[in-house]
């Protein structure tokens, strides 16, 4: 599988009047797991869909491999690039299979079935998440996390260069949480993917992430790695925290101290 | 449930209308055996001389099939436009009529009545029907088509709206119709009565092809039902999709109406039941809501022609039939997920 380098210049979005992200400079290399952190309403998720090429920049661009996303055809990207939800809902009783498959609906030619390799994949992908007794289950049936396991599996189906995953352990229990960030690594790692995800744990994004962004206010407060950007006087700017980062043996601990006024 | 077996319940579905088909052409005020009616059948396919009574032979071609086939093609189109609508508004109380095209056809049909229109000769009613049903979608789409998005909350408040407006219209033109009021209430509540072959090409024009193409993107609606959002992330280009779906989910049920009047229930309630059945996947749930719809109207359309000794309007009698199956399988299927 080749690798994809997403990367914005000049970046700027407003909805209406509002700024969002004012002028926002970052490249996102192949091979590493990026996390993306910053109090609610900076900005994160416009970020992400910006370089899924759902939003159009409002000044500068989000580009995949040097071409802006919303130039591709919408069913190429599709292969380059897959977005995990925050919130996916369906009314729809599809089961937790049937909707992992629709991970594959970009690599399937119309009115063609599922290859082997799609249903493979698919099967895999229940399997890394834990979800093979829930396999024909109704997705809407299942608990919160449940749901949001079979998403990241959808994600992972999708199989694309480039993962983009819009806080994909928030109602996931820790057992799952870990299991979901290991493989990002790994698949970060072994296969030079290209992942991006917005967390708000820092303590995950500090023991998964080799690159970490903090965004405050549309703009970076911080690029780089843990140790640069995960620093008490960050934390303290950027979510108006008092925190502490201690070294432990399992790696860096953030432990949060008290709210500023 | 599995490809084979659902393609075993669209087999039974399809087997079941056509059996329905020739019991019907064999039923009313003279009686045709359904030997007969295979016989007349495939005498006209083969060209061949007669070998049934001339009048038997009339009754059946002439007088019962178009509008057998109006039934069917009209409960065929209503379903699989309630499915697509379903998908589409992400709605499971979508049906044909969200969008207000059913309030503009019956607005435009109790105009043409009110003023006597006859400039296109019997077929002004259903053409001032389709009219105002088109006019109508066009004008939701303007309302809420200004992101390029087609957002279904929108969509669906703008059919609201519209429909509320129409609505109010179409109680003013009955205020003012007097004594042809009656004309415009039985309209408005559906016949097949004295269709013509011309009604049954109508409305196969209209509902067949607009099948074939909501079947195209029938897996690109699956991946929209999981919200716009994820359906791009899939290669999905959800708002031309959905604009294409919605023009043609609503022109199809408009010729229906146009052909009909305004049949409730078959598009809401059929694709409900077909989801029970057979599942969510609109690959096999298109198909097997049209045939279901079929069914359903051909049902209720043959019990008020030849059995019930009064004509009683049609969309009465397709929720009387349709409601209680459709109980019946709601419950069993509360059950079993308890279960």
């Amino acid at each position: 599988m080749d690798s994809a380098t997403l990367a914005v210049t000049s970046l700027s979005f407003g909805y209406g009047p509002t700024p969002v992200l004012r002028g926002l400079d970052l490249v996102f290399e192949p091979g590493l797991v990026h996390g993306i952190v910053g109090p609610n309403g900076c900005g994160k998720s416009t970020l992400l869909g910006l370089l899924a090429g759902h939003l159009p920049p409002g000044r500068g661009n989000a580009a995949l491999d040097g071409v802006p996303s919303r130039e591709y055809p919408a069913s190429r990207l599709a292969r380059r690039l897959a977005l995990v939800e925050q919130q996916p809902a369906s009314d729809f009783p599809f089961t937790v299979f049937e909707t992992v498959l629709m991970g594959r609906h970009p690599h399937i030619p119309r009115f063609a079935r599922p290859r082997a390799k799609d249903l493979d994949i698919a099967e895999k992908s229940l399997a890394i998440m834990d979800l093979g007794h829930l396999r024909d289950r109704v997705l809407a049936d299942l608990s919160g996390g449940e749901r949001q396991r079979a998403m990241v599996a959808r994600g992972l189906a999708q199989d694309t260069p480039a993962l983009l995953l819009d806080e994909p352990t928030a109602s996931m229990d820790i057992r799952h949480a870990l299991k979901t960030m290991s493989e990002l690594g790994r698949l970060a790692r072994e296969k030079g993917r290209t992942v991006i995800a917005v967390l708000h744990d820092l303590n995950l994004a500090a023991r998964f992430c080799d690159r970490i962004t903090m965004l405050a206010q549309g703009a970076a407060h911080a690029s780089g790695s843990v140790e640069q950007t995960l620093t008490p006087a960050n934390i303290e700017a950027v979510f108006r925290v008092r925190a502490g980062v201690l070294d432990t043996e399992t790696g860096p601990a953030v432990i949060y101290a008290q709210e500023l006024p | 449930m599995t490809a084979v077996s659902r393609a075993t319940a669209i087999s039974i579905l399809a087997c079941s209308l056509a059996g329905l088909v020739i019991l019907a052409a064999g039923m009313g005020f003279i009686p045709v055996s359904p030997g007969e009616v295979a016989a007349v059948l495939t005498d006209r396919l083969r060209e061949a001389a007669a070998t049934v009574d001339p009048l038997k032979a009339s009754v059946v071609m002439d007088v019962r099939l178009p509008r057998i086939l109006c039934a069917l093609l009209v409960g065929f189109g209503l379903a699989v436009s309630g499915a697509v609508f379903q998908g589409l508004l992400l709605n499971p109380l979508a049906d044909p009529f969200t969008l207000g095209v059913s309030s503009g056809a019956a607005f435009g049909a109790a105009l043409s009545l009110l003023l006597g229109l006859a400039f296109a000769g019997p077929a002004t009613l259903p053409l001032m029907a389709f009219i105002g049903a088109t006019a109508t979608l066009l004008a939701v789409i303007a309302m809420s088509g200004r992101d390029g998005e087609l957002n279904p909350a929108n969509l669906i408040l703008a059919g609201v709206i519209v429909s509320a407006i129409l609505s109010a219209g179409l109680s003013f033109i009955k205020y003012l119709a007097d004594e042809r009021v009656s004309v415009i209430v039985f309209w408005l509540m559906g016949s097949f009565t004295a269709r013509t072959w011309t009604d049954a090409a109508l409305a196969a024009c209209a509902v067949l092809p607009g099948f074939l193409a909501c079947l195209f993107f029938a897996r690109d609606l699956n991946v929209m039902g999981l919200g716009t959002r994820s359906a791009k992330s899939l290669g999905v280009d959800a708002g031309r999709v959905r604009l294409f779906l919605l023009v043609t989910a609503s022109l199809m049920s408009a010729v229906c109406v146009a052909v009909s009047g305004v049949i409730g229930f078959v598009g809401l309630i059929i694709p409900h039941l077909m989801r029970l059945v057979i599942g969510p996947d609109n690959r096999w749930l298109l198909p097997a809501s049209g045939l279901g719809g079929a069914i359903l109207l051909l049902s209720a359309d043959t019990l008020t022609r030849a059995v019930l000794p009064q004509e009683v309007p049609i969309g009465v009698l397709t929720a009387l039939i349709g409601g209680p199956v459709f109980c019946h399988l709601f419950a069993r299927s509360r059950r079993t997920r308890r279960g």
